[in-house]
């Protein structure tokens, strides 16, 4: 009898304790914790949209207010309705679709050589130290002469055509996306390679069925940031020398001090890029779905 | 069998050397459950990961049934402590993984023994609602779970085991302690497992090996009296609280005994050094 009453009273813990109930009402109790505030807090979706478009407008309001002022030459600060007005002739003209065309082509063909170079040697010198140890270094000396300064040498060596537009965009992004990449690899937590060993996979099953695997969307993420570089070098490359294309164009309406179109063309470029960056990161999230994508 | 002859590792060379394990024997015997117990930093998972190849020694052999182990190799299984599943392939196919490498290509010869026991351990496990999940979407234990099939898939003579339920909450880690003994006695493999928690290695185990700390060496070769069916009532039993109770007064003793002597060390030193000052 007695070892049950103790168990009874053993268990018998469900009045909270007095100091408990003496305790002052806990004030903030409900209130959210600094809400939207607190450090790395994700955001709803709909407010994170909103203030992505309240960014973009104060940056219109700012502009509009700016022409408005009188402070500046309209030629050189056009309204926003000038502008408006400007683009919707523009994009009736099939200029500016040529001019899309031809520098996304070039956008394509310069990148898709760089990423085909890119990806294989970053992957090999993010596994094996040799290979590192023969590319990196190389890689970042080459990485911090400045593109541009390479035009003069690229035309003499490839000419005005096609090709060192191309040439341009692989050296602007090809030496940053293989360090990239390698990194990348690199990142793949060690044991996911010694587990593979232990269950007998030979090296070139780990390099292509963990490290590449594991480090997919990691490259496709170093490609979405590189493919931004791409579009600055394409303008750079129009802007020396091409007969078509979209820096082309902003060269040849500066020639004219035509503002209103080379504004066209900026919101246009920009317009682009964002779209780009937003369909990588959709196909990013939709091939690796097994990836926590989020937290990129 | 595990032959363990001589083994000792060091890192560095010179005055940066450090000895992590001196030199050690101890053997493994066919379906035995030993554990390596000890404080961090005392060598008993570098030692684990010289049995498994993923480490070499600086000195010693290792033989596994009569072989010379020179790296990893898919007799000898392993479990880490931290998830490495692979985040692209559901559950099902994580624990198939060793079936689609090239070693177990070559010489299966029933597809279908594979699929039956992947079904079996999945039940083993308890997870047969879970094979088509993904790894991000199971819990910690889950994955240690399906980490632990993966090993098991390919009856290794051996498996390894790093610390599996030191990263797992208390519960979950009684949880995983129970489901292990009742793999073993399914199915009788041979296992090595490193711990610090030394009612974990004394429940778990047949035999356990007590090291001291840095520089690690085995300080007490223990055989654990309980059957294989034991339960977790044994931990209230007094002769598994009286192991228990020996193993950690082996470990403080030593642990002391070593602070007191690397004082003296220090404190001769820094007094002859003196010496030679004042001269």
């Amino acid at each position: 009898m007695s070892t049950t009453k103790l168990e009874m009273s053993a268990l018998k813990v469900k009045e909270p304790p007095v100091a408990y109930a003496a305790r002052p009402p806990d004030t903030d109790a409900g209130k959210p914790n600094h809400g939207i505030w607190r450090i790395r807090q994700t955001l709803p979706r709909r407010l994170y949209v909103s203030l992505a478009a309240a960014g973009f407008i104060s940056a219109f309001l700012a502009w509009w207010i700016t022409s408005l002022s009188g402070h500046f030459d309209p030629i050189f600060v056009p309204s926003p309705a000038v502008v408006a007005q400007t683009a919707i002739g523009l994009v009736q003209d099939s200029t500016l679709w040529n001019d899309i065309g031809t520098s996304f082509m070039r956008v394509v063909i310069g990148f898709v050589i760089s990423a085909v170079f890119a990806i294989p040697i970053g992957l090999f010198a993010g596994t094996f130290r040799p290979v590192e140890a023969l590319v990196q270094p190389l890689t970042e000396f080459v990485r911090y002469i400045p593109v541009p300064a390479l035009i003069p040498i690229l035309m003499v060596l490839f000419g005005i055509g096609e090709t060192p537009k191309w040439m341009l965009i692989f050296v602007g992004t090809y030496f940053q996306l293989v360090l990239m990449v390698a990194d990348e690899v690199r990142r793949i937590p060690l044991p996911l390679v010694q587990v593979a060993q232990t269950l007998g996979a030979t090296p070139s099953e780990i390099v292509n069925r963990v490290l590449w695997r594991a480090a997919m969307p990691g490259i496709f993420d170093a490609l979405r940031l590189c493919h931004g570089w791409a579009w600055t070098y394409v303008v750079v490359a129009e802007l020396v020398a091409a007969n078509e294309g979209l820096g082309f164009r902003i060269l040849k309406f500066s020639r004219f001090l035509q503002t209103p179109k080379i504004w066209v063309y900026l919101i246009l470029l920009g317009v682009i890029g964002l779209a780009l960056d937003i369909a990588f990161r959709r196909l990013n999230a939709r091939l690796f779905r097994w990836a926590d994508t989020t937290k990129r | 069998m595990i032959t363990v002859h001589q083994l000792e590792k060091h890192y560095g060379d010179g005055a940066q050397r450090v000895q992590a394990l001196t030199p050690t024997d101890f053997d493994v015997y066919s379906g035995e459950f030993v554990s390596l117990v000890g404080p961090s930093g005392c060598g008993k998972t570098t030692c684990l990961f010289m049995l498994a190849g993923l480490e070499q020694p600086s000195a010693g052999t290792i033989r596994h049934n009569g072989v010379t182990v020179h790296g990893p190799g898919k007799d000898r299984g392993m479990v880490f402590q931290n998830y490495t599943l692979y985040p692209w392939l559901n559950v099902r196919e994580n624990i198939r993984f060793s079936q689609t490498l090239r070693v177990n290509r070559k010489e299966r010869v029933v597809d279908d023994s594979v699929e039956y026991r992947i079904d079996a351990l999945l039940h083993l496990m308890g997870l047969e609602d879970f094979a088509d999940a993904l790894p991000r979407q199971l819990s910690g234990g889950m994955q240690q779970r399906v980490a632990i099939a993966r090993a098991l898939l390919p009856k290794p003579g051996v498996l390894l085991m790093d610390e599996p339920f030191g990263a797992l909450d208390a519960q979950t880690r009684e949880e995983m302690q129970e489901l292990l003994l009742l793999i073993n006695r399914v199915e009788r493999t041979t296992t090595v497992f490193v711990t610090h928690d030394v009612e974990e290695a004394i429940y778990l185990s047949n035999r356990v090996l007590v090291f001291s700390p840095r520089p690690g060496a085995i300080i007490a070769d223990i055989n654990i009296p309980f059957d294989a069916d034991r339960t977790s009532d044994i931990k209230l039993e007094p002769a598994f609280i009286s192991l228990k109770q020996s193993v950690k007064q082996l470990l403080h003793k030593n642990d002391q005994r070593n602070r007191l002597s690397r004082f003296e060390q220090l404190t001769q030193s820094s007094v002859g050094e003196a010496k030679v000052k004042s001269i």
